[in-house]
């Protein structure tokens, strides 16, 4: 069973369903259908007709809308005879016809009732495609007066093969119907932006014969100029294109073209050339600008034209580029043809916009325009009128004829010719005369025709084998897309037909790798699928240890986000409860120890070898008033060991040398703490500030401000915190530097600060010794500095103040009141910490029981 | 009762403790209270020391009594921490705080080389000489040490200096089948360091404990103080 995969799901469906089972979504296109009947247009080809009722929806809204209009008038224009059938470009025009108010401006002229060429309004009306227009207006007639035909009524003249005669070219017809002269009447005759066609006619000048040049190029111009170029008969109307034919019905004999206002149904293309032609008819603008916006392949062609010219010299430089190609040549192409004839309607002719007056009078009577014997006498010369210089040139060029007749036929191309004109010359020639190649002809036409316009005799014939069959058919049958809409049709659509063409249609590659193979490369350079691509399945082609590894790598990422369960309330409890008990118990030993002070704790009398080097120095070698610098460099939470750890040592130094004390600090609160520290040492001893004692306060800058002050103290510190000078005082004679002082005392507890103190004076101390008091947290670490001679003393702690405070009469009697307490405080951390780890060694041997036991 | 600074002193001093040592039920509003208290009083002080000992003596008192403009050195001597001072101030402003980078790369700059300098010249050099000094047994005889007792505790500590060191060298070899080993011999040392960085820690942590019962004998102390104050 054929299956069908969903390009969006990717699952698999019967053939036979047109929506995704599993996704609804639709598995053919809309335009699938219409792409397999209809193989894709390729260059070279015509487009044929086909049923485009299915695809209305996808064209644009202004062809809708006309053809809804052509629907709704399809009664009224089965009552016109002849209705003829138009494509569905133009389908529903023709009903569009019957009302001035619905129709675009362009449309407009499309009217064949009442085609009155109203030459009033020309002037005065800002939209000045009149001509156009009233060239466009003239194929409702014809289109009633053709047969039912699918084609485009224009097209369907076109054909040769018509019942209509198509022998006649649509200028001749154009011309013949403006012959007759009756056009304007409410013109002004003396208007000067209408005179510019006066000369028109005299463009005709008789050329020698150029029929076989021009049988020639018949076979390479363009469709519409090969039909235009049939045998005319009588019936030309109905032989010309639509929108030419119906210029004979247009009734320019009444002078009245109809000019409705508005352009919003006029295409681009009609709109910009009906710009062009306002510029060109528009009184008071510059002909020359207006002309030079022609289309080029127009130009090109009245460059040929004017090649082709008469061998008179004109009277005025030719202007190129500035003349419709396809009027200069209908003024210079079988100039031999045209019979000299006086105007009758001269003064008819002055009263119409010139290029219509011209017009009108090449049309002349209708009667004159089937045979070569007809012709329109065009006034070249109107007094009242001012031609412009591209028709001035095309009066030049056909040799200063003041009237002249202009036979249609000549207006044609060598096809309409009898062979013996047409052999007489060609229909191309330079400069000099001389004939041009078919390649330059090729040339002048090699330009961007519309699709309408490119192969309209190809169109016509094939039109012309379904005219029969389709004659019944409804009158918007559809037919052949125009290859401006198949070009918008979704690329889908055009992939899906290329790719539905069998191998053997596609080219073969003629070069590279890919030589000899055939529809390997899409034909459209960057045509490539848009739908959404093919699903692949995910799953992957992994061994068992890869898989294995997988598995792991998988378990040890989910292990790392997965949180350690909770500790239990009964857990967070016993902690809280045995912190508590801790406390109680250290609080309770230290406290009834304090409070009692029993004084049971016998104090060591053997103390450390770095203590008793400081107490020596202090007994033995510091000079009496000798000044000595002391730094409190310890933070209050610690003032308490400090001052018990310090205060002996100092005591004892002022009861047995009182030296000069100067008090520094390189911490902020460390001034504050050194006050305390001299009220602690003045319970029983006078010692005066300023005379035996001075505070230097704080020294920030930290090392930096240590070693400025190692190197200069005078200018570092300057003051004391008293705001007094420090160096004039009684406690600082004799100081300038820090080498002066006999020692350096620095209580502190921090390491860090004391390495600083150590390191940035080492080099300025010279003879002074350095004696550090530090606390017992950082004392381990400040030993190997006692151990390397940088530092000559340390007492460390309570334990090293104790021997201390015994040796000094038991002064100041801080370290003796603490040390009770803090022995049996050891001892509670020494019971705590045995329990704590016995109770957890006997943990861990229940715990191993359990497993012992359970294994 | 007369209440002497002593005794409000005292009282407060009791108070803060209490408050303190509230902490032992938890984080609770009267210890944050304290915390609160001690750090705005820090903050306070810290500040009144460094305008009254710093900024005032150095910087305002010798533009106000004029002795900043008695002479050039004078006028550096203020003007340069003046600038500096100003330029910091602008690291107030996230904005405009790239103009205190100067003043902030001279201080780091000039921190930076105090304390390399220091470090080397009063540390690293002077220990690795006393490292060896601990070997100098002629200098020990001659003092009248034990010369035995000096040469083992040469050996100790230079055996705690190496197996320190050791124990921080994370440098190994790759043998033929891709495992990584440490060197027997310095596998050795870093256990013995090991050893020794175990030590250290232990008798940092008893100083730590002592240093903070001594704090804790002071505290008791002070209260008894206070109740013998409030008593007497």
């Amino acid at each position: 069973m054929a299956e069908i995969t969903c390009p969006m799901c990717g699952k698999p469906n019967p053939a036979e369903l047109a929506v995704c089972q599993y996704c609804e979504a639709r598995l053919k296109p809309l335009t699938d259908e219409l792409s397999r009947s209809q193989p894709p247009i390729r260059p070279g080809e015509e487009p044929t007709d086909v049923d485009t009722g299915q695809l209305e929806p996808i064209l644009p809204q202004w062809l809708r809308d006309i053809r809804q209009q052509s629907r709704e008038s399809a009664d009224e224009e089965a009552e016109q005879p002849a209705a003829e059938e138009r494509g569905d470009l133009l389908a529903g025009l023709q009903s569009q016809s019957e009302s001035d108010e619905e129709i675009p401006d362009w449309l407009a002229g499309l009217r064949s009732e009442g085609g009155q060429v109203d030459f009033e309004e020309t002037p005065g009306d800002d939209d000045d495609l009149g001509p156009l227009k009233s060239m466009l207006g003239e194929e409702a007639p014809l289109a009633q007066e053709g047969e039912d035909s699918p084609l485009p009524g224009w097209a369907a003249d076109l054909d040769p093969d018509e019942t209509e005669p198509a022998d006649r070219d649509e200028l001749s017809s154009y011309f013949a119907e403006e012959a007759p002269g009756q056009t304007g009447p409410q013109t002004p005759a003396s208007s000067p932006d209408l005179g510019w066609d006066a000369d028109f006619g005299t463009e005709s000048v008789p050329q020698a014969g150029s029929t076989e040049d021009e049988s020639s190029f018949d076979t390479e111009l363009p469709a519409w100029l090969q039909d235009a170029g049939q045998p005319p008969s009588d019936e030309a109307e109905s032989g010309l294109p639509a929108w030419l034919d119906t210029e004979k019905p247009a009734s320019l004999s009444e002078g009245e073209v109809t000019t409705p206002s508005g352009e919003g149904g006029l295409p681009d293309w009609l709109a910009s050339l009906g710009e062009e032609e306002t510029g060109e008819t528009a009184p008071g603008q510059d002909t020359e600008s207006a002309i030079k916006s022609t289309t080029d392949w127009l130009a090109s062609l009245e460059d040929e034209t004017t090649g082709t010219a008469s061998p008179q010299e004109p009277e005025q430089p030719a202007v190129e580029g500035q003349v419709p190609d396809w009027l200069s040549s209908l003024g210079q192409e079988s100039p031999e043809e045209i019979a000299p004839q006086e105007t009758e309607e001269s003064a008819a002719s002055a009263d119409l916009p010139d290029w219509l007056s011209s017009l009108a009078e090449q049309s002349a009577p209708e009667e004159e325009l089937s045979t070569d014997a007809e012709a329109v006498e065009l006034t070249q010369e109107t007094p009242e009128s001012e031609p412009p210089d591209w028709l001035a040139t095309l009066g030049e060029a056909a040799g200063e004829t003041e009237t002249l007749d202009v036979e249609l036929e000549a207006l044609t191309f060598a096809s309409d010719l009898p062979a013996e004109e047409a052999a007489a010359g060609p229909t191309f020639v330079d400069d000099e005369g001389q004939p041009i190649s078919s390649e330059d002809v090729d040339a002048i036409f090699s330009m961007d025709m519309p699709d309408w316009l490119s192969d309209a005799e190809g169109m016509a014939q094939r039109d012309a084998t379904q005219a029969e069959a389709e004659a019944q058919a409804d009158e918007l049958l559809p037919a052949d897309l125009p290859s401006w809409v198949r070009a918008m049709r979704p690329v889908e659509s055009v992939i899906s037909e290329t790719e539905g063409t069998s191998p053997e249609d596609q080219p073969m590659e003629q070069h590279g790798p890919l030589a000899g193979l055939r529809g390997v490369l899409p034909a459209v350079a960057g045509a490539g699928l848009s739908s959404k691509p093919k699903a692949h399945s995910l799953k992957l082609l992994a061994s068992e240890d890869q898989l294995s590894n997988a598995a792991m790598l998988e378990k040890m990422l989910a292990e790392e986000v997965t949180p350690e369960p909770a500790a239990t309330q009964k857990m967070v409890l016993t902690q809280r409860i045995l912190r508590w008990l801790i406390a109680a118990l250290l609080i309770l030993v230290v406290g009834v120890t304090v409070y009692y002070n029993p004084q049971i704790n016998p104090i060591p009398t053997s103390v450390p070898l770095e203590t008793s080097v400081a107490l020596d120095y202090i007994k033995n070698t510091l000079p009496a008033n000798a000044p000595v610098l002391l730094v409190f460099d310890y933070e209050a939470a610690r003032a308490g060991e400090l001052e018990a750890a310090a205060a002996p040592l100092v005591d004892q130094m002022l009861t047995l040398k009182s030296p000069r004390l100067s008090l520094l600090s390189s911490t902020p609160t460390g001034s504050g703490l050194a006050e305390r520290f001299m009220q602690i040492l003045q319970t029983d001893r006078e010692y005066a500030r300023n005379e035996n004692f001075i505070n230097l306060g704080y020294l920030p800058g930290g090392a930096a401000g240590v070693q400025a002050f190692s190197k200069n103290p005078v200018t570092t510190k300057q003051f004391t915190t008293t705001g007094e000078g420090a160096w004039t005082s009684p406690a600082l004679q004799g100081v300038s530097q820090l080498s002066d002082f006999a020692a350096i005392l620095l209580l502190t507890d921090d390491v860090e600060t004391a390495r600083i103190w150590i390191e940035q004076t080492e080099s300025d101390r010279g003879e002074a010794r350095l004696l550090v008091v530090s606390s017992t947290q950082s004392g381990p670490m400040i030993r190997p500095y006692v151990r390397s001679g940088q530092v000559d003393g340390m007492v460390t702690g309570l334990e090293g103040s104790a021997p201390i405070e015994q040796s000094n009469s038991g002064r100041p009697g801080m370290a003796r009141r603490y040390w009770d307490a803090y022995g049996f405080g050891l001892l509670a951390a020494v019971l705590i910490i045995t329990l704590g780890s016995l109770w957890s060694l006997v943990s861990s041997f229940q715990a191993l029981r359990k497993e012992q036991g359970k294994g | 009762m007369q209440l002497s600074p002593g005794l409000i002193s005292a009282a407060v001093s009791f108070i803060f403790t209490i408050l303190i040592l509230s902490y032992l039920i938890g984080d609770n509003p009267l210890f944050r209270a304290a915390i609160y208290v001690f750090v705005g009083a820090a903050a306070g002080y810290v500040a009144a020391v460094a305008w009254n000992e710093v900024i005032y003596p150095a910087l305002v008192g010798p533009i106000l009594s004029g002795s900043a403009f008695e002479g050039p050195v004078q006028g550096i001597a203020v003007g340069v921490p003046l600038l500096g001072s100003l330029l910091l101030l602008f690291k107030v402003s996230p904005r405009l705080s790239s103009i205190g980078q100067l003043p902030m790369a001279y201080l780091v700059g000039v921190g930076a080389a105090v304390a390399i300098g220091g470090a080397v010249l009063g540390t690293l050099l002077p220990q690795i000489s006393a490292t060896f000094n601990s070997f100098d047994l002629v200098s020990a005889g001659v003092s009248g040490a034990d010369t035995a007792f000096m040469f083992f505790n040469g050996v100790v500590v230079l055996l705690g200096v190496i197996g320190t060191l050791a124990y921080f060298h994370f440098g190994a070899t790759q043998s033929d089948d891709g495992s990584v080993h440490r060197n027997p011999i310095v596998n050795i040392l870093a256990w013995i360091g090991r050893v020794y960085i175990a030590i250290t820690f232990g008798v940092l942590f008893a100083g730590v404990y002592m240093a903070a019962l001594t704090a804790l004998i002071e505290r008791m102390d002070s209260i008894r103080n206070f109740f013998i104050q409030l008593i007497s």
